[in-house]
């Protein structure tokens, strides 16, 4: 399973309902935590939720205390953002 | 541009952005913080339709199930204090159990769910009885789903967040029915198949007594859907069968067969080898409806194709003969099938469209259409602004297209607010047939007919022109009247200048008339009897 590909495409089909200019074709740098707010970063931890259980074929949590704590969001690069999702899925 | 708001105790604002951007330009989609339900109901801020979502836990916490009823009624009186201002919409979900809650006592689950069950049943009829109120049915989608796809309890408990993205997709879904069906456009006719949709097999090869439709598999889905179709019947939609077989084979197989529908079910009975958009072109004709109202429902792809290509207006739905008992939730799943709530005109149509068919046959008889009308000995009953028809006459508005003369359309609340400073009529029609109910409405404000609609069963009988002579009677002054031409009401372009009116402005789409007190008109239609019988100005 690719894990880049799988969550760009949550991003990018999720910004489909967005709009947002700054989520066309973003590289692994991009500061989520602060271009997304805080309603749009919960749509794509259930939006991943959602792909990784059709994925994995079972309920993976997503949800962290961590996830809206400025300084340490896993949202604050997308790279940290796929860390964070291969720390859970293994 | 319409405005929507939502309410909620928790947070809603994903399901509000798919609303948003599914409806798109000419909504406005706003949503209050969490918890702020009271404090907006209170408030003065008028929008257009508020939708309430609220999960179990504002109605209760842990076990404590008391509260509920007091809950409700608070909530029931906050939401009239606002309507009474505001005149809003209200889509309200029910409840469904989402809470913490633990028992040890097995009876006790039961009494739970049971009180869950009560408050749903307590929320359905307080909106049975506000036209303007519908119910957000969470409770079956979570029951539908399961209750482990839908709720996410550390989102709820992190962010109060409570929702999975499969619930949030259902919940968007559920939300974008209700808010369709606010607009009362719904379907009017249901055409289907018989080959191997409502019953299994080909008639014409495996036989009367060949074909699947009895107690066991495979018939007994088809025996299923046709009590679906029965119930769809039931509630107003008018059902025809469109076969490409020998109507004498049809109707040989309904005699010998007992199937659930029979086969004076059908008001139209196509069964030929004609193709099917003739023949559901000609279905159309028979009813006077748009092929936008017909709903037409096959197993095959080539025939459903054929029909979208020939006629993309009509739905087509195709009947999937690989998951056969998939077919017994199609029917409902599609939202212009569904209707909010009944009203009586809505009941009866099946069987006034049987009488539509016996008019049209008596009408080949005479020469012309006074003598036609004449034999038909028509009555109306006029209503000016009675409450008790103000869901059928937002009904009318909202779903006429080819004889609306503005095409403008009303919210309950408007209408309502109409009622103090004008008229607001209504006219029911009954000729030696049957009764059609309340065919026609019409809007007057400062003697000028602001609109005026007529349901397409109710032409070619001079009752438009009729319902003319009656406003301009009542009115007693000169008369003034507005036009607007859209994509569907070409018919209607010269109906005012037919009843006498002069044309004073003309701009574009638009035209304005006066109709002169002292103007008489050659032709008063007193063949058509009349009656006031509901006056409240």
């Amino acid at each position: 399973m690719n894990v880049e590909s799988l969550l760009k495409q949550v991003i990018e089909e999720l910004n489909e309902d967005w709009g947002m200019e700054e989520l066309r074709g973003f590289d692994n740098s991009i500061n989520l935590f602060e271009i997304v707010d805080s309603f749009s970063l919960l749509s794509i931890v259930i939006e991943t939720e959602l792909v990784l259980e059709r994925k994995m074929g079972r309920y993976i949590p997503l949800a962290d205390e961590d996830l809206m704590v400025n300084g340490v969001s896993p949202f604050i690069s997308f790279n940290k953002w796929m860390n964070f999702i291969e720390g859970k899925i293994n | 541009m319409k405005s929507i708001h939502f309410l909620s105790n928790v947070v809603v604002n994903p399901i509000q952005r798919k609303i948003e951007h599914l409806l798109g330009v000419g909504f406005s989609v706003s949503v209050s913080d969490v918890n702020q339900v009271e404090r907006f109901l209170l408030s003065k801020r008028r929008v257009d339709v508020l939708i309430i979502i609220l999960s179990s836990k504002y109605f209760f916490n842990a076990n404590d199930y008391d509260q509920i009823d007091e809950k409700l009624d608070l909530l029931f009186s906050l939401i009239n204090g606002y309507r009474e201002k505001n005149k809003t919409d209200i889509l309200l979900s029910n409840l469904w159990d989402t809470s913490s809650s633990v028992t040890f006592q097995e009876r006790d689950k039961g009494e739970n769910n049971f009180r869950i069950v009560a408050a749903n049943r307590k929320i359905l009829g307080y909106a049975s009885q506000e036209a303007s109120v519908q119910v957000l049915n969470f409770y079956e989608l979570v029951r539908k789903i399961g209750q482990d796809n839908f709720y996410r309890l550390k989102m709820d408990l992190l962010y109060q967040m409570p929702f999975s993205s499969l619930a949030i997709c259902s919940l968007t879904e559920e939300v974008m029915l209700k808010l369709n069906l606010l607009d009362g456009r719904r379907k009017k006719i249901c055409l289907v198949d018989g080959d191997n949709t409502l019953w299994g097999g080909i008639l014409g090869e495996d036989g009367i007594q060949g074909v699947a439709c009895d107690q066991n598999y495979p018939g007994v889905v088809y025996w299923a859907f046709q009590k679906q179709l029965l119930e769809l019947k039931r509630t107003g939609v008018v059902l025809g069968l469109v076969s490409k077989n020998n109507k004498e084979d049809i109707l040989s197989l309904f005699q010998a067969r007992n199937f659930p529908l029979k086969i004076d079910d059908f008001s139209i009975l196509l069964a030929n080898w004609e193709t099917k958009s003739i023949n559901i072109q000609s279905a159309a004709t028979h009813f006077n409806v748009g092929l936008d109202s017909v709903v037409f429902i096959d197993d095959s792809d080539f025939e459903i194709e054929g029909v979208q290509m020939a006629l993309p207006e009509v739905l087509c739905i195709q009947f999937d003969l690989l998951n056969l008992e998939k077919n017994l939730s199609l029917l409902a799943s599609i939202p212009s099938l569904q209707a909010t709530s009944l009203t009586t005109e809505d009941v009866a149509k099946a069987e006034q469209y049987r009488q539509e068919g016996v008019r049209k046959d008596l009408r080949q008889i005479f020469n012309d259409v006074e003598s036609y009308v004449r034999s038909l000995d028509v009555k109306i009953e006029c209503s000016i602004n009675n409450p008790k028809n103000l869901q059928r006459v937002v009904q009318l508005f909202n779903k006429t297209n080819q004889f609306n003369l503005t095409t403008i359309r009303y919210q309950a609340a408007e209408i309502e607010e109409i009622y103090k400073k004008g008229f607001v009529f209504d006219f029911k029609v009954e000729d030696k047939f049957g009764d059609m109910g309340i065919v026609g409405v019409a809007i007057v404000v400062n003697n000028r007919i602001m609109n005026f609609a007529l349901s397409c069963r109710a032409l070619g009988r001079d009752i438009e022109f009729k319902i003319i002579a009656i406003i301009r009677e009542i009115i007693g002054n000169d008369v003034k009247s507005n036009f607007i031409l859209s994509s569907k009401n070409h018919q209607t372009e010269n109906f005012y200048e037919k009843c006498g009116f002069e044309v004073i402005q003309s701009h574009k789409n638009e035209k304005k008339y006066r109709f002169y007190k002292g103007y008489e008109c050659q032709n008063k239609y007193d063949y058509i009897q009349y009656e006031i019988v509901h006056q409240e100005v």
